[in-house]
């Protein structure tokens, strides 16, 4: 629940266009002016192979592969920076059994330059790792961070196509195997790469 | 992923200072200066140890109590070359667990029994203390789900008085029980108690696994009823499986074969389980049988090396041949170097560990059976000390020193 809260803090603080427009003081109202593309807010979806894996201290860390993926909004800040909110997902099945990496978190991009493609991410948020089965269900949720990087293909119609590659990790957050706590000091990680589609 | 995980690590650690903090804040004073206890000072060398007693009581260390007890020593004295005649079992300065624990003072729980109920001791023999360890054992966790993800370690470090070569254990099933674990996970216990194995008065018969034979009176006669058993060979075991006839060789293992399947819990006042575990104690060659046809009730081993029943039936192969170079040798007796059933194999499976302690402090003062645990120390408790954790994923051990041999020169039974 705490964490929740900041993260909901987190997104009303950056809130994109109070941003902009407490930058641009004489200006019109953002509605009465047609922005341009670099000022527009941006949506991209991802998809990618990736690795999750749950850890702690008596973990194995061992990472699975399966299909993952990203979804994210994300919008101008200053002249190389967006700030957004992304989430992030993993699935993997196998044996009975499937496991899920799923975070969310406000992140920020930020590009080598204003004219540049590439761009560097941060964010953070919580995550949860979950395995389960029929019969067991054994979670862990912890306060996570994400770093990545991309770049961007300028396609026509306002679109790009962005190879990136993200890694998510978490930490210190409880471990539950069929509601009864294992450890207060669970973790998950979440490494993908893959290909974006970003939508101006 | 290493800084992570070393980050993640820290409360663990912290934890763990502080759990350790518990366990050592008594210095050790001088073992010479120090009040024996009843366990002390009672092994003395028989015909064919080199020791001197005064020697073997040089291996001493001081108790929580304040008491001067036995401890480890090794089968033969290092600087002198002299030998015991017996062995404690692995040495314990090699675990990981002896830094935090210390020497382990034999028979504390039993001196702790002489306080809390004086009119019913229990008193063991000196060589029977046998103490095991491994560091870093894998731990299997009794969940489809959790298991392929965990990497569970422990650090085990245990003592058990198992004697397998006197009539005792026959009726006995009270035995002091010391039992150290920490694992990554968490699970820490570090606690001595008399142990209540099977029911008192009695044993299982060990080639069955099934048939409960009575024997008398046990000591405590107040002896409890514990969980677990004490499988024991008797005499029919003997006759089926050792003495067979000229067409298969005996089947040494399941004619001697000895497993005290411990099941022990720390309780509080209240009656609420604290922490629960269940190591089985094995041993393939005992110096011993149940044999209600001799008047001492304990047959040997070794005698039956030499039988030979009316319809031919006799031990084939094995141990005994090896003995006796085929029966070329004659007059091994049962406390004979030579004898290879001396109880010097040994090994244990460490099993289940579970806490319910999250609520609980970490330090207990319980009886010496385990029971009516509380947060300070009364007269004839015993100190405890279990992690304030509730375990989720039972931890269970695998088997512990199979591949060990304690024997060595002039180690023979009693051991």
């Amino acid at each position: 629940m705490r964490l929740a809260t900041v993260v909901v803090a987190a997104c009303v603080l950056v809130s994109p266009e109070a941003t902009l427009n407490a930058q641009q003081p004489g200006s019109r109202p953002a509605a009465a002016q047609p922005q341009p593309a670099s000022r527009r807010t941006s949506y991209t979806l991802g998809i990618s192979k990736g690795a999750g894996a749950l850890t702690c201290t008596f973990c194995n860390d061992e990472g699975k592969d399966g299909i993952a993926g990203m979804v994210g909004i994300e919008t101008p800040f200053r002249r190389a920076i967006k700030l957004g909110f992304e989430a992030d997902w993993w699935l993997h099945s196998g044996g009975g059994s499937s496991r899920s990496v799923f975070a969310a978190m406000p992140v920020f991009h930020l590009y080598l330059s204003p004219a540049s493609r590439a761009f560097f991410k941060a964010g953070l948020g919580i995550g949860r790792f979950t395995a389960s089965s029929d019969e067991e269900e054994l979670r862990a949720t912890a306060l996570s961070g994400v770093v990545g990087v991309g770049y961007e293909f300028r396609l026509a119609n306002r679109s790009a196509l962005v190879p990136y590659l993200s890694w998510v990790r978490g930490t210190g957050g409880d471990m539950r195997l069929n509601g009864a706590l294992v450890t207060p000091y669970g973790g998950l990680s979440l490494l993908q790469y893959g290909v974006a589609l970003s939508k101006r | 992923m290493r800084f992570f995980r070393q980050v993640q690590f820290v409360g663990v650690v912290a934890g763990a200072i502080v759990f350790t903090g518990c366990l050592n804040d008594l210095t050790s004073p001088d073992p010479s200066t120090a009040t024996p206890a009843v366990a002390f000072g009672i092994w003395s060398p028989g015909p064919n140890d080199t020791c001197t007693k005064e020697l073997h009581d040089a291996y001493a260390t001081v108790g929580r109590d304040g008491k001067r007890y036995p401890t480890w020593h090794p089968a033969t004295d290092p600087a002198t070359g002299c030998s015991f005649g017996h062995e404690h079992g692995r040495d314990p300065r090699g675990s990981d667990l002896y830094g935090m624990v210390g020497a382990i003072p034999f028979g504390l729980a039993n001196e702790a029994l002489e306080t809390w109920d004086a009119t019913n001791p229990r008193r063991e023999d000196h060589v029977g203390h046998k103490v095991e360890w491994e560091n870093d054992i894998e731990m299997r966790v009794n969940s489809d789900i959790a298991s392929p993800l965990f990497d569970v370690r422990c650090d085990v470090l245990v003592k058990l008085h198992q004697g397998t070569h006197s009539k005792d254990a026959f009726t006995n099933n009270v035995h002091e029980l010391v039992y150290h674990i920490v694992c990554n996970d968490g699970t820490a216990m570090h606690v001595t108690m008399m142990t209540a194995i099977g029911k008192p008065g009695e044993f299982v018969r060990s080639c069955d696994g099934t048939t409960h034979v009575t024997v008398g009176l046990p000591t405590p006669l107040n002896s409890p009823h514990g969980g677990g058993q004490r499988l024991i060979p008797d005499r029919e075991c003997i006759l089926e499986h050792m003495l067979v006839g000229s067409t298969r060789n005996s089947n040494m293992s399941a004619a001697l074969h000895e497993s005290w399947q411990t099941s022990n819990a720390i309780r509080s006042a209240t009656g609420h389980t604290i922490a629960s575990f269940d190591p089985y104690f094995q041993v393939p060659s005992p110096s011993r049988f149940y044999d209600p046809t001799l008047t001492g009730i304990t047959g040997r081993p070794i005698d039956m090396c030499y039988a030979t029943e009316s319809n031919g039936d006799k031990a084939r192969g094995g141990a005994c041949a090896d003995a006796t170079a085929n029966g070329q040798i004659t007059g091994i007796t049962w406390d004979d170097p030579r004898s290879p059933f001396n109880g010097v194999r040994r090994f244990v499976d460490i099993n289940g560990n579970r806490i319910n302690n999250a609520e609980g402090p970490a330090v207990w003062f319980t009886d010496p059976y385990g029971r009516n645990g509380q947060r300070e120390p009364f007269a004839g408790s015993v100190r405890q000390v279990i992690a304030r954790i509730n375990t989720a994923i039972d931890p269970h051990g695998p088997t512990i020193g199979r591949e060990r041999w304690y024997g060595g020169l002039g180690v023979r039974a009693p051991n």
